[in-house]
């Protein structure tokens, strides 16, 4: 979880200027980070992940205990709020950005799949607290009329699609647990917002499918 | 999950059937699914899978990964289990909050059983917390109350953390119970009053809660007993180390309370300047409770209100005055009925049920001051008691028209409805003869002392409610019996106060004018302003009052620029009187906005209506009747330019703070919503359109009698917002039909509405194809006949020549016959001597000779001069401009005498 000896040598005095106090120590380091994987180190991204993932898993706990029961706490709003804490507003070159919201997109994955195991394993397992129907729908649902995603499924059918079309994945990635645009994704990507476009329709309809939707 | 076709069927091939197909239109595409899948059928069904799928708009993956917040507020699964804590083994996760997590856990020694175990989280100091949760150890052992759930033991992780053992609660927070079990507000209460008196007995033993809120009033459901337990007694205490003082600690600690339920936060536990914290913060969460139980939100609603910083959250708590219960529940917009239907009823009585005595007791409860609220918890719990048992409560203050109320609603069904509708009027205007004594000077207020304000109020209770009693045939009394009656009671009555009988009369007046008989009103109103005049002068807020009650008589009887110039005077008068932000000038402006908005003068209006309703805003609140009926007339204003979309936060704004404030069929709440839904109608929004003026209509028909022409209008436009939604047109017939019919009697031919539903109603039977399509244009191009004034002429013609063409296709008929029917239309008007007939007459000719029918134009126009001139009121400028239509009909035909001789009677002539 920690940066590498290497990184961590940098000088601080360098680092954007931060007024959370408290946050400054993984600012510091995603920035350094984000630097590094930019000079071409290859472990860096390695590094990356774990500091978000624990930054969003906090968030995300924070969050979901001030948000009414029956509200939904986008994902989008969650990953932006954790670049914003880890990166601040100073640093906007893309490349930065799109490894940055790589690895975010990718830790909200984990999150989401983790919890959705957990909450199954609770549902089926150790089941002595009684579920309440309203429980039942927590793996992804949101009550916006939105379609219910199962996550551990999608995140089994994003592993096929991974082993076979890595960059359409990475265009669900994005799309789906970063909350990019078409515009936002195709510069990410270094592609044409039009075949972002056909990527994207054709993985959604793939993936409706192998998740068994009629 | 479909892992084997997947695995038949590479994406690679997938991916590229699909996109080589997915732009090509049905036909084209099935050949090309076919040549390029060949005998894979697995490949093939796949594609055409995904393909039905891609044709569905929106959904899947739409929008981006969301968590559901879980009902019980506790699974989010994040964090992980541990086995053991201390000498307890972990069983599961009951719940994660803002202090840390809560976990089902076995005791073995000294009893076997399992209990609830919370570990608070890190950055507390547990060595302190511990050693204060110790020291109020004898304390907490002293609560033994049914609804309490007991601590037993407190200690400290492997990794330092400390925690809590208690009593092991099977339930979920009071606020989901209630929502889950769709309890009624009364069952609420009751379920409110436990809980109550589990506070009042650790009160009683010296113990404070501290943290009362949803999530640590559980609600346990065993065997048939339904109990509210609250847990966590005197955790927050030794949690929260010096008590309300500073430190790090404190205010770590304070910042996480905070970031957890900041509404239930009592503004002195945010700011210790305002006192130490004492049983008192137990009362304001408690009153919280009651809020969120009774109106399905907190008062502050701070956990909504998403990115609030800290700062502004512990502002919102020390200043920021909450809406009543009833108001918010008024204003809950999309979410009403769901909130309603969670306490089995319906908006509308959800919010009665929490109108009055409990708003009182909330809001006493939770007020910023802490020597305002209930002295006791047992004062609060007694106040609820009270009120279930209807007896007054201690909080409530019942106004001066509870009586009158109570009186009217008793006999709604008995008293006529007439009747009613005038007594309702002049009650309802009752308030505004006292709110118009808040503005008086002090001259005027000697003379309307507390005295005299008894005496009208007898006045209107008394002798008015006497009359409309059904005992005493009052159901046989008209409106103008009770009328003329009330006017002679006046004289009668006040023959002594000059000042207040004007006052009365002014009341009168304004209920006469809502009545619609616009005479009557002005003539009432004339002495009044004589004698205040004289009494008082010109410039007492009294005097001005009346004299827009004046003005505004004025301006119904169509006499707009004489109302201009007493409101311009007035508005001098009473800016070098009392400068500009003075209410009184304030109505003034106001008045005189909406009338130059009337006026059509809207340049001039809608900067002096945006400046009266800012600075009136500064004055008074945002839902008094002050600030919403010049910001009706902005919205008017607006929307008479076509400027909908500008119009729509407004409207939207004042219909929601009308309703808020007034009864539904309040002139300002009526008024508010028709001007919303137009706004909505005009921009397309028909659904949102049609649901208002569904409860619009709704209102109208219960306080109004059927006929009047504000139902038919209401209806109308229902129609019309049906119409136009995709695939509902048929059902707007009836309402187009009734309500042009019902328009036309109770406006009569003359009036523009009449003439617009009959064209509406005749565009609609065509596009449905019926054969009365004709007959109703009939109608409506005879009313447009009807208009008087000359620049309308051209859509006369038009509407004529549309009729022609309708009828020509519908019926078949060959222009001169279907001419021929509207001169026999026109022929009825005439024969029945009503006054339009000459212009219908020359409308009608000049609309023939655009037809080359110079015959018939000759006839038409010669026929309307002769009746113009025979008038025993002959209209000047309609008599010149049939002589130039003449003229112009002979100088087409070339007749040069007669175009001289008509040449000099038209406007050339003058």
């Amino acid at each position: 979880m920690n940066a590498s000896e290497g990184n961590r040598q940098d000088p601080a005095g360098n680092h954007p200027d931060n007024t959370q106090g408290s946050s400054s120590a993984p600012q510091g380091d995603v920035t350094r980070l984000l630097r590094a994987i930019g000079a071409g180190d290859h472990h860096a991204p390695d590094d990356l992940l774990p500091l978000v993932y624990e930054e969003l898993r906090k968030l995300a706990a924070q969050r979901l205990e001030r948000e009414r029961p029956g509200q939904t706490l986008q994902a989008t709003a969650l990953v932006h709020e954790a670049y914003l804490r880890l990166v601040g507003d100073g640093d906007t070159s893309w490349e930065n950005k799109a490894h940055f919201f790589g690895a975010a997109a990718l830790a909200m994955r984990r999150i989401l799949v983790d919890r959705a195991r957990r909450l199954g394993r609770d549902r089926h397992g150790g089941g002595k607290r009684p579920i309440s129907l309203a429980e039942i729908d927590v793996a992804g649902v949101n009550e916006s009329g939105h379609d219910s995603v199962d996550f551990v499924a999608l995140d089994e059918a994003l592993r096929r699609m991974e082993a076979e079309d890595e960059r359409m994945a990475r265009v669900v990635m994005l799309r789906y647990f970063a909350g990019f645009s078409i515009e936002e994704t195709a510069e990410a990507l270094g592609m044409s917002p039009t075949s972002v476009k056909r990527e994207w329709s054709c993985a959604r309809a793939w993936l409706y499918d192998e998740l068994g939707g009629e | 999950m479909n892992e084997r076709n997947s695995a038949s069927s590479s994406l690679a091939r997938v991916k590229e059937v699909f996109l080589a197909i997915v732009e090509l239109k049905d036909v084209a595409r099935d050949a090309e699914i076919a040549r390029l899948c060949g005998d894979d059928l697995e490949l093939r069904d796949k594609v055409v899978r995904m393909l039905g799928r891609h044709s569905v708009e929106g959904g899947f993956l739409e929008a981006p990964a969301a968590i559901l917040v879980p009902a019980t507020g506790t699974t989010s699964g994040l964090e992980p289990m541990p086995e053991r804590i201390g000498s307890y083994a972990i069983i599961d996760l009951l719940g994660e909050g803002g202090f840390g997590s809560v976990y089902r856990a076995r005791q073995e020694v000294p009893i076997r059983r399992e209990v609830a175990l919370k570990v608070i989280r890190r950055g507390m100091d547990s060595r302190s917390v511990i050693a204060r949760f110790e020291a109020e150890r004898q304390t907490l052992a002293l609560l033994s109350h049914p609804n309490i759930a007991r601590v037993i033991d407190a200690g400290q992780t492997d990794d330092g953390r400390p925690y809590f053992v208690m009593e092991l609660i099977e339930g979920v927070p009071i606020t989901r119970y209630c929502d889950q079990e769709r309890l009624p507000i009364e069952r609420r209460l009751r379920l409110f009053m436990d809980v109550c008196r589990a506070v009042e007995h650790a009160h009683q033993k010296g113990v404070i809660h501290r943290d009362i809120k949803p999530s640590n009033v559980m609600v346990q459901a065993t065997g048939g007993r339904v109990d509210a337990k609250v847990i966590d007694f005197g955790i927050a205490k030794a949690i929260e180390p010096m008590g309300a003082g500073s430190g790090t600690e404190a205010r770590l600690t304070m910042e996480a309370q905070l970031l957890g339920t900041p509404d239930y936060m009592s503004p002195e536990q945010v700011d210790s300047e305002l006192g130490d914290v004492d049983t008192r913060v137990d009362i304001y969460a408690l009153g919280t409770l009651l809020y969120e139980l009774l109106a399905g939100v907190t008062p502050l609603g701070i956990a909504r209100r998403s990115g609030s910083s800290l700062p502004a959250t512990m502002r919102l708590i020390r200043e920021v005055d909450p809406p009543r219960p009833s108001q918010r529940v008024a204003n809950l917009g999309d979410e009403a009925a769901e909130i309603a239907a969670l306490r089995a009823t319906d908006p509308r009585r959800h919010r009665a049920a929490v109108t009055g005595d409990l708003d009182w007791i909330v809001m006493r409860a939770i007020d910023k001051e802490r020597t305002r609220r209930y002295d006791s918890v047992g004062s609060l719990v007694a106040d609820v008691q009270r009120h279930l048992a209807n007896e007054p409560i201690l909080a409530a203050r019942p106004g001066p028209w509870y009586v009158t109320r109570k009186f009217v609603r008793r006999h709604r069904v008995a008293v006529a409805s007439s009747v009613l509708l005038f007594i309702s009027l002049m009650v309802g205007l009752g308030a505004t003869l006292l709110a118009l004594s808040r503005a008086v000077s002090a001259e005027a207020q000697a003379t309307l002392a507390r005295d005299d304000l008894a005496t009208v109020n007898d006045f209107l209770v008394e002798d008015l409610l006497t009359m409309a009693r059904p005992e005493r045939g009052g159901h046989k009394t008209t409106i103008v019996e009770a009328m003329g009656n009330a006017i002679t009671l006046v004289d009668r009555r006040f023959a002594t106060q000059p000042i207040l009988a004007a006052r009365v009369r002014a009341v009168m007046a304004s209920a006469y004018r809502a009545l619609g008989l616009r005479d009557v009103a002005l003539a009432t109103v004339e002495p009044a302003e004589r004698i205040l005049l004289e009494q008082l002068g010109p410039d007492d807020p009294l005097t001005l009052d009346v004299t827009l009650i004046r003005s505004s008589a004025l301006s119904d009887l169509g006499r707009l620029e004489e109302a201009e110039s007493v409101l311009r005077d007035a508005d001098e008068r009473a800016r070098a009187a009392f400068g500009l932000d003075h209410p009184a000038t304030l109505s003034v402006r106001s008045h005189l906005g909406e009338l130059l908005q009337k006026m059509g003068k809207h340049g001039e209006a809608d900067p002096i209506l945006i400046d009266a309703i800012e600075r009136l805003r500064r004055l008074r609140p945002d839902d008094d009747a002050s600030v919403l009926t010049p910001a009706l007339s902005l919205v008017a204003s607006l929307g008479a330019q076509k400027r909908y979309a500008e119009a729509i936060p407004y409207s939207e704004v004042v219909l929601r703070r009308a309703k808020a404030r007034h009864s539904a069929s309040d002139p300002i709440t009526l008024a508010a919503a028709n001007n919303h839904a137009t706004m909505l109608t005009n921009l397309g929004r028909f659904a949102e359109a049609e649901e208002t003026y569904r409860a619009l209509l709704a209102t109208l028909t219960e306080s109004m009698p059927e006929g009047h022409w504000q139902i038919a209008l209401a209806r109308h436009s229902l129609g019309v917002s049906i119409e136009r939604q995709e695939g509902r047109r048929a059902e707007a017939t009836e309402l187009l039909r009734t309500s042009a019919t019902d328009l036309l009697a109770a406006l009569g031919p003359d009036h523009a509405f009449t003439e617009r539903v009959f064209g509406v109603l005749a565009n609609h039977l065509r596009a449905i194809q019926s054969p009365e399509e004709v007959a109703a244009l009939e109608q409506a191009v005879g009313l447009r006949l009807r208009v008087a004034k000359p620049d309308e002429r051209d859509s006369a013609v038009r509407a004529v020549r549309s009729y022609l063409v309708r009828a020509a296709a519908v019926r078949n008929e060959s222009t001169p016959v279907a001419l021929g029917n509207l001169e026999a239309y026109c022929q009825a008007i005439v024969d029945r001597g009503e006054a339009p007939g000459a212009n219908a007459l020359s409308n009608l000719g000049w609309a023939c000779l655009d037809r080359s029918d110079s015959v018939r134009a000759e006839r038409l126009l010669l026929r309307a001069d002769q009746l113009a001139r025979t008038s025993s009121d002959p209209d000047l400028e309609l008599l010149r401009e049939i002589a130039d239509r003449l003229a112009t009909l002979y100088d087409m035909a070339g007749n040069r005498e007669e175009v001289r001789k008509w040449g000099a009677k038209g406007s050339g002539g003058r």
